[in-house]
């Protein structure tokens, strides 16, 4: 095939087998990881119009005629509305665009086609970005882009004339040579505020995280997860393991089986917390889809987006729907809630009808024991340590009447179970108590000095109120396991069950991947949490007075003028004619001024030629010039004669003759 | 760094002239054409000569033989020549019971293949071959011809009925191409008052061994060759690859003969060093027999091959 036909000429040719193949492998490729986000029946169908495809390349069978694939195409796009009443959204358009893009493949001809199914799937790689922006999808779209650039190659280099690994080098360049342009991009297009892609809660299920109830099993459940909740650079050293309580949901009502949480309400007015060895850190929070946010108790400074509730819980605005990055200033010594109102007061004493009687008698009989209510929470949480309790992940199953069950019975339970029953036992004793859930400890990340926080640090704690304190703490897993407090669950549970920490106990693969960890950091913040704050700020760091979108664009323009001019001008100069050495310049001086006297050399000429045709037609006889032409015939021609003394020996001739 | 075997670049140089001078006393006024000859037997190349009759490509033949000290033999084409006719023939000797290997005319030093095109294509092809292989194969033994192996072929433009013209990928195997011509008015005269050639043949004497022959030969090779001289003889070849020009350009083993031939053009000269003069020299003879001119143009090849030099810029 003839490579020098005009573009609109290719394109009009049959495709043929190779085109179909190569095309058939990049889509697939651009497809893979979507085969988990649209129905099977949309995989199915894409499946098939590949194979019919591909086997049809191979002239086994026919071509599907137009008149029956004109109203398949309408059952095609009907169907994907029939799955989800809608053809907007991510979903839908997904499954729609790989219906049709489908299609195209079965009614794929010629060679524009192909191109056309080829942009198909740079487009289709690009939809992954609404589905997860990790680490790993971003290698995966690298290595693919590379891919169907190549098919891309392969498509316009029909004769093969350059084989497969060149042609990938090709296409690899071809994209490292965009990187400038994407970080340009990257860094100065202006950034909308909220989410990128719109994304509706639709889109949300699946993540993990606390809930706005607790009931027993809950967080054990969640425990079992390795994910990543959120992570934590300290500005100075990160504070001892047991004093890491990061507050989530507080809960106090309470039915008998699971917590509830209340509405929460905006803390109006100061709360005495001093301020002065506050911890100052910078929480990373990954999208779980609810408003809280976490934080140390007690938080002191709020960031912008959020207030701190009448519960002391920090509330966003609105839901965590996308990696969420902010500053919080912590007291850890603190005192909260002596204020609090009768009325919270009454419904943290409440106790369901009917419900636990065991353990409210209890609680009742400890009322009328001690005298002080801090005896009541000692004498509790010394029942916890020094009689038959167990820390477990795998507590037995329990029944209505839980607490009774636990406290009197099996006495094997997770850290919901202990809060849960101590609350209990509180509020019979007439103690005003409530469930506080969140995450305790973390794990500290050597290599980047931060500190990450997994679903598996999931715990629940309880405060009471006690007159004069206000809120106190009380952790009654502490009571029973007090490792778990303090050196973390894995320790605590004997690493009867967990693995996750794999850091702690094997030492290359731990280092690894706590590399891998930083990475996914850094990531989450420099990359996905690049938005309108961040672009101000390091636009305003850069120093060059860019603050509006209109010096946005500007300096966007500008920069890509600069690469791409960048690029012009290097292979401008690699292409550039080579300079002409130093004696061919003498010799065209020398020239120069013998044509100005009427000799004028032709350039298919060789000096000897040009001196035997001027000696025969004009009768001009200069010894000297033929011993100048000597000498640069054997400069340019023969062995070893390219030495700088002989070129200035030549230059020394040429001058004596013009001096002449 | 000569040892004694090894001749100078100007003893080498003087030895050619000695012979080329002693040719050019038998064929009369043909000087270009006897310097292209001998430039073909120093770069180991056969020698393809397409006249009339009566020209004189026998005796220029005869005479290179002579002056060069190679052993000669001729072998008249004919409609009915067998490829055994050519390069031998085992006959049985029922004396000792064994087949003996006759050697044909093949096994020379400088074979004169006259008018080649009156044999049939087999046996023009079984001497095609042994001129590309310097060997021939028959009964299963290899035997190797005598070095320096040179061919002349002739082919007779004329009389074109009842023969076998080679063809175009078959004359490549001929490095290069001569054409005799009539001589002109002087030179006629010359040769009309001169001695019987037969004779003026018979008395020549050799100006070099054969040992010095393939010294030559070699030296050839060893030849240096610059950047700039290969940028233009790259730049010849492609202008022949021009579909406007020829059907077909010229191949890399023309472009190598090319190169060869003026290295050959070189040493005659006396120089250790190629120049574009002596690829000049040399490029009509290499490439004529390999090009035919594209329909649309009226020129003769050789014309297109001026056009060509004369407007190829040297690099």
């Amino acid at each position: 095939m003839n490579n020098n036909q005009p573009i609109h000429l290719i394109a009009q040719e049959v495709a043929d087998r190779t085109a179909i193949l190569t095309v058939s492998f990049s889509f697939m490729l651009a497809m893979l990881p979507h085969f988990f986000h649209i129905p099977l029946w949309v995989t199915g169908f894409t499946l098939f119009a590949l194979g019919w495809r591909i086997v049809q390349a191979f002239g086994l069978i026919r071509e599907i005629p137009r008149w029956i694939l004109v109203p398949l195409v309408l059952v095609g796009g009907l169907s994907v509305f029939a799955q989800y009443w809608t053809i907007v959204g991510r979903d839908p358009g997904l499954a729609l665009l790989t219906v049709m893009t489908a299609f195209k493949f079965i009614e794929s001809r010629t060679l524009r086609d192909i191109l056309i199914l080829i942009f198909l799937c740079y487009f289709i790689l690009a939809t992954h970005f609404l589905f997860g922006q990790s680490i790993p999808i971003a290698i995966y779209m690298l290595f693919t882009v590379i891919i169907i650039t190549t098919t891309l190659i392969t498509i316009n280099q029909r004769d093969n004339t350059i084989p497969l690994l060149p042609r990938i080098r090709v296409a690899s360049r071809l994209i490292a040579l965009s990187v400038p342009v994407m970080l340009v991009l990257f860094l100065l297009v202006p950034r909308i505020p909220g989410p990128l892609w719109g994304l509706t809660k639709e889109q949300r299920g699946g993540i993990t995280g606390l809930s706005d109830t607790m009931s027993p099993g809950e967080i054990s459940d969640l425990i079992t997860s390795n994910d990543v909740a959120f992570r934590v650079s300290f500005d100075a050293d990160i504070p001892a393991q047991q004093r890491l309580y990061w507050r989530g949901p507080v809960m106090v009502r309470f039915n008998g089986q699971t917590w509830y949480q209340l509405r929460q309400e905006r803390l109006n007015g100061q709360y005495q917390v001093d301020k002065e060895n506050a911890v100052n850190y910078t929480v990373t929070l990954e999208p779980h889809g609810k408003k809280w946010i976490f934080g140390l108790d007690i938080p002191i400074v709020t960031p912008n987006f959020s207030y701190l509730s009448t519960e002391f819980q920090l509330t966003s605005h609105k839901p965590v729907n996308d990696l969420q990055r902010y500053s919080l200033s912590s007291q850890l010594n603190y005192q909260i809630g002596s204020q609090e109102s009768l009325e919270y007061r009454l419904l943290a004493e409440q106790l369901p009808n009917h419900n636990n009687p065991q353990t409210v008698a209890l609680g009742q009989q400890w009322a009328s024991q001690f005298d002080s209510k801090l005896d009541i929470v000692n004498q509790a949480l010394k029942m916890f340590r020094e009689e038959e309790y167990v820390y477990t992940l795998q507590p037995p199953l329990l029944g209505a009447n839980a607490s009774d069950e636990f406290l009197f019975n099996t006495r094997r339970g997770f850290c919901e179970h202990y809060a849960s029953s101590f609350a209990l036992l509180m509020r019979a004793a007439g103690i005003p108590t409530r469930i506080v859930t969140g995450y305790q400890g973390g794990e500290i990340n050597q290599v980047g000095n931060y500190l990450i926080v997994r679903q598996s640090d999931a715990h629940a704690w309880t405060e009471v109120w006690l007159q004069d304190r206000g809120w106190v703490r009380v952790d009654p897993t502490a009571a029973v396991s007090p490792d778990r407090i303090e050196k973390g669950l894995d320790q605590a549970l004997n690493n009867q069950f967990s693995n996750f920490k794999i850091g702690k106990r094997h030492q290359f693969l731990g280092q690894l991947l706590y590399n891998w960890d930083n990475l996914q950091h850094n990531w989450n913040d420099w990359i996905l949490n690049y938005d309108q704050r961040k672009q101000a700020r390091f636009l305003n760091q850069l120093g060059l007075g860019i603050r509006s979108w209109g010096d946005m664009v500007i300096a966007l323009v500008i920069c890509l003028v600069v690469i791409t001019g960048s690029y012009w001008l290097i292979a401008w100069y690699r292409d550039r004619p080579a300079r002409p050495p130093v004696y061919e310049k003498i010799i065209q001086q020398l020239l120069g001024k013998l044509a100005r006297k009427g000799f004028i050399k032709h350039p298919a000429e060789h000096v000897y030629e040009f001196l035997e045709r001027i000696r025969l037609q004009q009768h001009f006889h200069d010894e000297q010039l033929t011993k100048i032409f000597d000498a640069y015939s054997r400069i340019k021609y023969a062995r070893g004669y390219q030495k700088e003394v002989v070129i200035k020996r030549f230059r020394q001739m040429v001058a004596e003759w013009k001096a002449l | 760094m000569l040892d004694q075997t090894t001749p100078s670049a100007d003893s080498m140089q003087k030895s050619i002239i000695s012979a080329i001078d002693q040719i050019k006393t038998i064929i009369v006024g043909k000087p270009e054409q006897i310097k292209l000859a001998v430039c073909c037997l120093l770069s180991s190349g056969h020698c393809l000569i397409e006249d009339l009759p009566g020209v004189g490509k026998t005796t220029l033949a005869h005479a290179l033989a002579r002056v060069f000290g190679l052993h000669f033999s001729r072998i008249q084409f004919t409609s009915d020549l067998l490829p055994a006719d050519i390069l031998g023939v085992s006959i049985f000797n029922p004396q000792n019971q064994q087949f003996k290997f006759h050697p044909g005319p093949v096994f020379a030093n400088c074979v004169l293949a006259d008018e080649m095109n009156r044999a049939t294509p087999k046996t023009q092809s079984a001497l095609l071959e042994a001129m590309e292989e310097r060997q021939i194969t028959i009964d299963g033994t290899t035997r190797h011809l005598q070095k320096p192996f040179f061919v002349i072929g002739t082919q007779n433009p004329l009389d074109q009925s009842g023969t076998f013209p080679l063809p175009e990928s078959q004359l490549d195997r001929f490095m290069m191409k001569l054409k005799l011509g009539y001589p002109d008015q002087k030179a006629e005269r010359e040769l009309l008052a001169g001695q019987n050639r037969q004779l003026l043949l018979q008395s020549m004497q050799a100006s070099m061994s054969i040992e010095q022959l393939l010294i030559l030969q070699r030296s050839v090779d060893a030849l240096h060759v610059s950047e700039s001289l290969l940028d233009y003889v790259q730049l010849l070849v492609s202008k022949t690859r021009d579909k406007q020009l020829f059907v077909y350009g010229l191949s890399p083993r023309a472009a190598l003969s090319l190169l060869k031939a003026a290295r050959a053009w070189a040493l005659m000269d006396g120089r250790d060093f190629v120049e574009p003069g002596d690829v000049k020299a040399v490029f009509n003879a290499i490439s004529s027999h390999r090009l035919i001119v594209a329909e649309q143009h009226s020129k003769s090849v050789e014309s297109l091959l001026d056009m060509i030099l004369s407007q190829t810029a040297i690099p």
